[in-house]
């Protein structure tokens, strides 16, 4: 562990730790790692639209994966871009086997897949803006569904782990995530308008 | 076996067949996941209009943020599995690396959803092992031939465990296997413990 220099990124100090503690058999160690990686892992598998069940298996096997390859992970501290690429194999399988992917790769077909993640009415959001916000991401185009829910995980992932979870260039992530924002912006500005139209006649 | 060191220009550059991110061990011939750049392109409409801040659009991740912690946070057994995934580390055990999947090699011929049973085949030089999966219901029935080992063989799950016993010849048949996760666990003849890689059944 890396004690000497200030300027090292303490998230990265920690997690080079944590899976060296992993690899001498520390439980707590791992429960750490699950802790601080389960949500990425997670947003990723909703990224691809899989359901709940789906989504579980996915992660399930993405952490299987990590105990089988513990010992040959040899950047500790990119273990969160090791995570995102297995979990996204994981998921284009899981894809391809339901007969859902008909493509040569990348994600377009991902707008003909059905959203596998439960309405936003089963969601119980108490916030109206909330509620309209969340309906209004699923006006978006399918890419920009897919890498907002990426980087809506908690913590926030780094645009480097976001990268390699959807194989996409690292260079094109901010300013993507920048036009897919401000189109949803746009989206909910204009639903709040309509909303504040004059109603035709009374009800509802 | 391990992914190793690449740039952030590396990445950049990456095209079909040249991920550096790309981790040996969980390697899927026929899965093509590379997004080219051209494609981004198609990622939303340009459309004039409301021209909001970075200020506004960072509160807008935060939101988003928000919300999806309430309502789509892995479920508490998503959680356990991870955690309990610990358990199956066997550091002793000789790794047995998957030689063959007819899903596989049918999904690169004709993309099209799996003929069953699926077949899948592993390897270690002192052990072979060959499993057919038949999907019944909800759940799995293994046939198995094992060469190269004896007595008891052990099916992992994830989080159940279920033994079986090789016949005089090495075969074995199990049934109720749940879905989801599956690797096989034996003794080779010269008493070495064999682990083969884990499936995604």
């Amino acid at each position: 562990m890396q004690t000497n220099d200030t300027s090292v990124d303490t998230t990265e100090v920690d997690v080079a730790a944590l899976v060296k503690a992993a690899r001498a058999g520390d439980q707590a160690a791992w429960n750490s790692l699950v802790e601080r990686y389960n949500r990425f892992v997670w947003s990723i598998a909703r990224s691809f639209r899989l359901n709940t069940a789906d989504a579980g298996d996915a992660v399930q096997m993405t952490w299987l994966r990590l105990v089988e390859n513990l010992d040959k992970i040899t950047e500790p501290d990119r273990l969160a871009s090791w995570l995102g690429t297995t979990v996204r194999r994981e998921c284009l399988q899981h894809l391809r086997r339901s007969g859902r992917d008909r493509s040569d790769g990348g994600t377009d077909f991902l707008i003909n897949v059905p959203d596998g993640a439960p309405p936003v009415e089963a969601a119980m959001l108490d916030d109206e803006r909330d509620r309209a916000l969340w309906q209004a991401m699923g006006m978006l185009g399918a890419k920009c569904q897919q890498l907002l829910r990426v980087l809506m995980a908690s913590p926030p992932p780094a645009y480097v782990e976001v990268a390699a979870s959807l194989a996409m260039p690292i260079g094109s992530i901010g300013p993507a995530r920048k036009r897919c924002l401000a189109q949803l912006k746009r989206i909910v500005i204009d639903d709040e308008a309509f909303s504040e139209l004059p109603r035709p006649r009374e009800g509802s | 076996m391990s992914y190793q060191n690449d740039s952030d220009s590396e990445i950049a550059g990456a095209g079909p067949g040249s991920d550096g991110l790309r981790a040996a061990a969980v390697e899927q011939p026929g899965v093509s996941d590379t997004l080219s750049v051209g494609e981004l392109d198609a990622f939303s409409p340009q459309i004039t209009g409301y021209d909001p801040t970075d200020a506004e659009l960072d509160a807008l991740m935060e939101q988003l943020r928000g919300i999806a912690g309430q309502v789509d946070a892995p479920l508490r057994i998503v959680d356990e599995l991870a955690r309990a995934a610990f358990e199956t580390r066997d550091l002793d055990a000789e790794f047995a690396a998957l030689t063959a999947d007819s899903e596989v090699d049918e999904l690169q011929l004709v993309r099209s959803v799996a003929v069953e049973p699926r077949m899948v085949s592993f390897e270690t030089d002192a052990v072979s092992i060959d499993l057919q999966l038949d999907q019944v219901g909800e759940t799995l029935t293994v046939r198995g031939l094992v060469v190269g080992a004896a007595g008891e063989v052990l099916l992992d799950t994830g989080d159940r465990r279920i033994s079986a016993r090789l016949d005089d010849r090495g075969w074995f048949v199990v049934e109720g296997v749940p879905t989801g996760a599956l690797r096989l666990r034996a003794r080779s003849a010269n008493g070495t413990s064999v682990t083969t890689e884990w499936i995604a059944t």
